[in-house]
């Protein structure tokens, strides 16, 4: 555990972070966080809603979620996938919003 | 690959148990932020489900609500948080509420029930302890029926 193994193409890791957290069955979609910050920047486009720290800030995600079950629930889990993806790496969640049954995304 | 080296740590240093529904427990593994506009919801909805609750807002927010509305990009769904203001720290919530409320109600059980159903609400939701729900009753909903039918013609026979 000293050296913590985490893959070196950032890119790739946060698509891969994407893919699996909107893969979680409460999550409406990723979103650009309190000041839109939240985002990775690739060639020719951003992807919203995941950022990998550098060296030791943590992984920052954030998401809409849908109001079917308890938000704590779904962070912990949401939390230990992205985790385990990235090594061990703490791991900031940002609920943005709930989406209701009448709203769009 | 690295994922067969996160299985052996199921001896977690961090005892998390203490309380399960807090979300500050995890800290050490990141933090999580809730949006205000997450319990804004959350507890409109819940005021909303009590029978005499008629609708949220008072008189300014529901006048900032109408105007809000035809704003492009004003705020998409402010039916449901016109009359909700919340202030959400890392651990806890406090919520205020401006409600209209039915005639025949009674409004003081009306505000405790309106207040157990958000506390409720948005504790098994968020995780977040609410400390407090401030209630402000702004206007109560007459019939509309009775109102109209019950007025005398307006100045009609006044002198013959």
């Amino acid at each position: 555990m000293t050296a913590v193994p985490r893959p070196p193409d950032p890119v790739e890791l946060a698509e891969r972070v994407a893919a699996a957290v909107t893969a979680h069955p409460a999550v409406a979609g990723l979103h650009g966080g309190l000041y839109n910050a939240v985002a990775t920047y690739l060639p020719g486009r951003k992807l919203v809603g995941v950022r990998i720290g550098e060296g030791d800030e943590p992984v920052e995600v954030a998401v809409v979620l849908l109001p079917d079950r308890p938000i704590p629930d779904v962070v912990r889990a949401l939390r230990r996938e992205v985790s385990a993806l990235c090594g061990g790496a703490a791991v900031d969640i940002t609920v943005a919003d709930i989406l209701l049954p009448g709203e769009l995304p | 690959m690295s994922e067969s080296t996160a299985t052996p740590s199921t001896t977690t240093p961090t005892t998390t148990v203490s309380s399960p529904a807090r979300l500050a427990d995890d800290t050490s593994q990141g933090k999580t932020t809730i949006a205000a506009s997450v319990v804004q919801k959350i507890a409109g909805i819940a005021a909303r489900e009590i029978s005499g609750v008629h609708s949220m807002g008072g008189g300014m927010s529901r006048a900032f609500g109408a105007i809000r509305e035809r704003i492009p990009g004003g705020g998409t769904g402010s039916t449901n948080i016109s009359g909700v203001q919340v202030e959400v720290g890392e651990k806890q919530a406090a919520i205020d509420l401006d409600i209209v409320v039915e005639y025949g109600a009674s409004i003081v059980e009306l505000a405790r029930a309106v207040r157990r159903n958000v506390i409720t609400a948005v504790e098994r939701m968020t995780g977040l302890e609410v400390i407090e729900v401030n209630i402000a009753v702004n206007d109560i909903h007459l019939p509309e029926a009775v109102d109209e039918e019950a007025l005398p013609p307006v100045q009609s026979a006044r002198v013959e």
